[in-house]
């Protein structure tokens, strides 16, 4: 700026010099005081000299010819300073040679440069301010909405359905708020449709379970019963009888029989009591506590409901049941109710598909093998495991890994939900803390494997 | 009169003995038991079966059914009278013994009176 500032003073002073050394060329006095006057009405002007140069005598003198202003104290040999900027600009003509000398005042310079640095410090503030509030209005109106959204998206992804955020704004961030909020609204009410219908589903499973059962269930009750009513009569007959006998030998043998025949209406009491009991077990929905069971009777029990079951509902329905069972098995922990219905369940699908394959093999003319299924328990080391084989059709290679999952099934429409074996497997692995495996040849066997802790 | 009777729980044989007593005393009736179909077949194929007149069967049996069992007697022994016993006493299931040719239905709890006196009628 300064430099500029020394380049228009020069400029200025060059003017004034050529218009000098024309009007002095012409002697055209009255021109030298136009091109001085040219000088004049610059704001900036301190002092305009014409120094008259004397080089007579081979010395050049320089003096003052004319100032204005006319009181301005100059000097021939007036330089720059802090406040001035003085150039020359020479003349020369047969009348006279001499310079122009122009002072001109730095103080407006000075002046702007220190309005150019206020300015410059004001708009870099009002910069630095708009650029905080700016920050602010982003932050306020982003960044927190965003983190919000963010904080309240990773709960949502962790199960928490009632997520909600607010949303005031109508720019693209509530907008996306509102649909965030609605998304996590409709979350949560396809889940608990969801969760309704798969309830249903596994209830239906229940009560499905329940009916196959209430075939056995019948048999298992009449039979006691029949014993129970029959030798309770007779029991009477022989209180009569040994009344009336006089022989002790008599009366000691048939004393003998009662007791036999109390035993046995005991015996047959408790066997009906315990399939009620079995059966209330199974019927009621909420999952129970572990108790020691005595895994055996469990076993024996729902394998005699399970083929009666089968025998009663499915037309010539014929197969030979194999139990063995290791002796003098520790308790085990067990939550019967849902325990007896992985037994149930497993021992159902052995029995249609020992049917199945039956049915096939006749169906293609072959000679059928026997129906069988085994069932056995084991202790090994501080695991018990429990088998369940049959001789049935089997299961292909390509689905077996697909068995437990939940809907899979492979009985027609109507036959079965696709739950069972997905519940056993639950209720194997997570309410026993067990293992459940299969291994299966097709048109060979099944095998299914529960492992269980003790 | 011989019967023979067919089921898989033991406990009926001591009852059929003790509410038959007086009449195996009296020598009116024998009994013979089989706790299976297949049991029961090999009885009536021995010399033992020559003067059966009538068999119990249950129905729900481990292995053969009895009415596998109703059957292969029908087949086999066509003028042997076959009672059907069983703790399913519906009507779909009597219409099924009777439709397999079965002379009679015993439901479950026995009615050893009832019993008596259709056999002893017949006799």
């Amino acid at each position: 700026m300064l430099r500029n500032f020394n380049t228009e003073v020069q400029n200025l002073a060059g003017t004034v010099a050529l218009g000098v050394n024309i009007a002095l060329k012409e002697q055209n006095f009255e021109g030298v005081q136009t091109a001085l006057d040219f000088v004049k009405n610059n704001p900036h002007l301190r002092f305009v000299s014409l120094v008259q140069i004397d080089s007579s005598g081979g010395s050049f003198k320089k003096s003052i010819f004319k100032t204005y202003p006319e009181n301005y104290p100059a000097n021939v040999s007036a330089v720059s300073g802090d406040s001035i900027i003085v150039k020359s600009a020479a003349f020369s003509t047969p009348m006279m040679s001499g310079e122009i000398l122009l002072g001109l005042s730095t103080s407006e310079i000075t002046a702007s440069k220190a309005q150019i640095r206020n300015t410059s410090i004001i708009v870099c503030l009002i910069v630095f301010g708009v650029g905080i509030l700016i920050g602010f209005f982003l932050a306020r109106n982003i960044s927190v909405p965003v983190l919000e959204l963010r904080d309240a998206a990773v709960k949502v992804g962790l199960g928490d359905r009632t997520q909600q955020v607010k949303s005031t704004s109508k720019d693209e961030i509530g907008q996306l708020s509102q649909a965030f909020n609605k998304m996590v609204m409709d979350l949560a009410t396809a889940e608990s449709e969801r969760k309704a219908a798969q309830d249903q589903l596994i209830q239906s499973e229940k009560m499905a379970s329940l009916g196959q059962m209430t075939a056995g269930i019948a048999h298992e009750i009449k039979n006691p019963l029949n014993f129970v009513n029959n030798f309770s009569k007779l029991s009477l007959e022989l209180i009569e009888e040994i009344e009336a006998e006089t022989d002790t030998q008599e009366k000691a043998e048939l004393m003998e029989v009662l007791k036999g025949n109390l035993t046995k209406i005991n015996h047959h009491g408790k066997r009906a009591d315990s399939i009620v009991a079995t059966m209330l077990q199974h019927s009621r929905g909420t999952a129970g506590t572990k108790v020691p069971c005595n895994l055996n009777q469990l076993c024996n029990e729902y394998t005699d409901l399970a083929f009666h079951g089968m025998r009663a509902t499915t037309q010539d329905f014929n197969a030979s049941i194999i139990k063995n069972f290791e002796e003098n098995l520790p308790l085990v922990h067990l939550i019967p109710q849902e325990f007896s219905r992985v037994i149930l369940n497993l021992l159902n699908n052995a029995f249609y598909a020992v049917n199945e394959r039956k049915q096939k093999d006749l169906e293609a003319g072959k000679l059928a093998e026997q129906p069988e299924v085994k069932i056995s328990t084991q202790k090994i080391d501080n695991q018990i495991i429990i088998r369940i084989v049959d001789n049935g059709s089997g299961i292909p290679e390509p689905i077996k890994n697909k068995i437990f999952e939940p809907f899979f099934t492979t009985k027609p429409t109507g036959k079965g939900t696709g739950l069972g074996l997905s519940l056993s497997y639950d209720i194997i692995t997570k309410e026993h803390g067990g293992k459940m495996s299969v291994k299966s040849e097709p048109g060979k066997f099944t095998e299914f494997i529960l492992e269980l802790p003790l | 009169m011989k019967v023979l009777i067919v089921d898989d729980e033991p406990d009926v044989k001591d009852l059929f003995l003790q509410q038959f007593r007086k009449e195996i005393k009296s020598g009116l009736i024998s009994t013979l038991f089989a706790y299976s179909g297949d049991e029961a077949l090999e009885i009536l194929a021995s010399r033992e079966a020559m003067d059966i007149i009538l068999i119990m069967s249950d129905i729900n049996m481990p292995g053969m059914s009895g009415f596998e069992l109703l059957k292969k007697v029908k087949e086999q022994f066509p003028d042997l009278k076959v009672y059907m016993v069983s703790a399913y006493g519906d009507s779909e299931n009597q219409e099924k013994a009777r439709s397999f040719g079965a002379d009679g239905f015993v439901p479950k709890p026995v009615d050893f009176e009832l019993l008596k006196r259709n056999l002893f009628q017949q006799a």
